[in-house]
């Protein structure tokens, strides 16, 4: 992690220094990162794109600001999740909502493959509280440490940790992982 | 689950994240975990659960934003340049009686006063307009070519085909300008060239203004209407005299940003040569002087040239006579190059 953050540091330095082509490996390099976040936010594609385009918009307006304060990831998550609820509280988009047969479905459907897990992942991560999902992007999407993660949500790092817990400790019941292939 | 399990869980949960955990806790989390079944699943489960592949941004994404960012690019360049170029206020002659006011500027006294005032407009823009005057660098070799287009549709595929060419910079080797244009159009300045013809009118969406042409006819130029296209790749819908059909925008691509042609004068029928914004003055010299200076070339070996006061990234300008396979065709003018917009 440490040479991914001296990369981007060096990345954001040459990109806020008008280098274009900087820009996009940063875009590149963190647009998954974003797009899923806003995904299991919203959990549609359409906004996901939409929230996409704004952060990256956001952040190359802001470049110049940024300073190297805090490691990238920790602003581009801060970036991210401020335009996720941007959109939200403005009513430009809504998050779909659970559909609760849905998670019926898959706690009792023995799915099999990359694929279909993946998809049950995304069905399982909407029924997370907002705060326990947030904390377990900021950690799993970002690789935030959690004392980063509680900067930017407010909150201590114990209370991140407890929250990343509770998130992991749901997703593997929904998914039955346990029983899936069972370690 | 007991106490002990959902304390050893989350130490679990902690050490996979890489988090410091004190070797007390890991330690009695170890031990727990040699006699619970249940934590050991958990802690294969934790396993499992970061293989699942998240979301991944679907292609093009990446392309959009850039196109988003090219924008903004072009916003600013925009700014930086009604900033830098007072056209409407020309300096007071002095040691050049016989020049116009848009070249007083650039000779005699006066351009310091302009360059000061370049300098403060500069300073003003954030980010881009500041800083990326910097070397060019070898740049990307793909084109979308109008070429062939005497008459009829245009070939508007993507070629590399002269990118295996030097990449030194050298003046384009001259070449008879052919006695028309392609079948250009402009919108908003920026120059399309005709795609596919749509087979359903109502693949466009809604309509974004209107374009001056007369087409292919020898009648007056009539207003046509534009409507978005259903892509996003900068092109718009038209609909003429064959039917409605997507224009592409005419572009190179230069540091990894699509470059659009835009036009000083309304094409305003098929086969005008677009001509360089009014705000620059034509070069009297074929190395660009008085108004460009060579600042590179690109893959193809064009030379690119930049305008005093103007960041490369944010415009920049191709000398008359390239190559009929570049973007720019064989015209005869100098052309103007911003960063490609989605209408």
């Amino acid at each position: 992690m440490t040479e991914h953050v001296r990369d981007d540091a060096d990345l954001v330095s040459r990109a806020a220094a008008g280098d274009i082509g900087a820009f996009e490996s940063l875009v590149r390099a963190h647009t998954d990162a974003v797009y899923a976040h806003a995904y299991r936010f919203f959990g549609d594609a359409s906004a996901a794109q939409d929230a996409t385009q704004e952060v990256w918009i956001k952040v190359f307006r802001s470049l110049e600001g940024f300073g190297s304060r805090a490691a990238f990831t920790t602003w581009l998550f801060r970036v991210t999740r401020n335009v996720c609820l941007d959109m939200l509280r403005s009513g430009r988009r809504a998050a779909t909502p659970v559909d609760p047969v849905e998670l019926h479905r898959i706690a009792n459907n023995d799915t099999a493959g990359e694929a279909a897990g993946s998809v049950d992942l995304e069905m399982a991560m909407r029924a997370l509280s907002p705060e326990d999902r947030e904390a377990f992007n900021a950690v799993a999407l970002f690789g935030l440490p959690y004392a980063e993660a509680g900067s930017v949500l407010g909150v201590p790092a114990g209370t991140v940790k407890s929250r990343v817990f509770r998130a992991r400790r749901a997703l593997t019941t929904l998914l039955c992982l346990d029983a899936k292939g069972g370690a | 689950m007991e106490m002990d399990c959902i304390r050893t869980q989350a130490t679990l949960s902690a050490l996979h994240d890489g988090e410091h955990v004190t070797e007390e806790s890991a330690e009695a989390a170890r031990m727990h975990c040699d006699d619970c079944g249940a934590c050991r699943a958990f802690e294969a489960d934790l396993r499992k659960l970061e293989a699942l592949p998240a979301p991944q941004a679907p292609p093009g994404l990446v392309d959009r934003v850039m196109v988003a960012v090219a924008a903004i690019v072009a916003e600013r360049a925009e700014d930086a340049i009604a900033a830098a170029l007072p056209l409407e206020q020309p300096v007071a002659p002095t040691d050049a009686p016989g020049s116009t006011p848009r070249f007083e500027w650039l000779s005699g006294a006066g351009r310091w006063k302009t360059f000061g005032a370049l300098g403060a407009a500069a300073a003003a823009v954030a980010v881009i307009a500041i800083l990326v005057t910097r070397t060019p660098t070898p740049q990307t070799a793909s084109t979308h070519l109008p070429s062939g287009a005497q008459t009829g549709a245009l070939d508007l595929t993507f070629s590399n085909e002269a990118a295996t060419r030097s990449a030194a910079p050298a003046a384009p080797a001259a070449t008879p300008a052919p006695a028309r244009a392609p079948d250009y159009l402009t919108f908003r300045n920026r120059v399309y060239a005709p795609g596919s013809l749509l087979s359903d009118a109502k693949t466009a969406t809604d309509a974004i203004g209107t374009v001056t042409t007369a087409f292919g006819s020898a009648g007056a130029p009539t207003q046509a209407r534009a409507y978005r296209s259903p892509l996003t790749d900068g092109s718009i819908v038209v609909t003429g005299p064959d039917g409605t059909r997507l224009y592409a925008p005419v572009i190179r691509v230069f540091n990894s940003l699509k470059y659009q042609m835009v036009a000083g004068n309304t094409v305003d029928r098929f086969g005008q040569w677009p001509q360089l914004p009014g705000r620059f003055p034509a070069p009297t010299s074929p190395d660009g002087a008085p108004t460009f200076i060579v600042s590179g070339g690109d893959a193809l070996g064009i030379p690119t040239y930049t305008a005093a006061g103007v960041p490369q990234m944010q415009g920049f300008a191709i000398a008359p006579g390239t190559p009929a396979t570049d973007p720019a065709g064989s015209n005869p003018n100098w052309t103007w190059w911003e960063p490609m917009l989605i209408p």
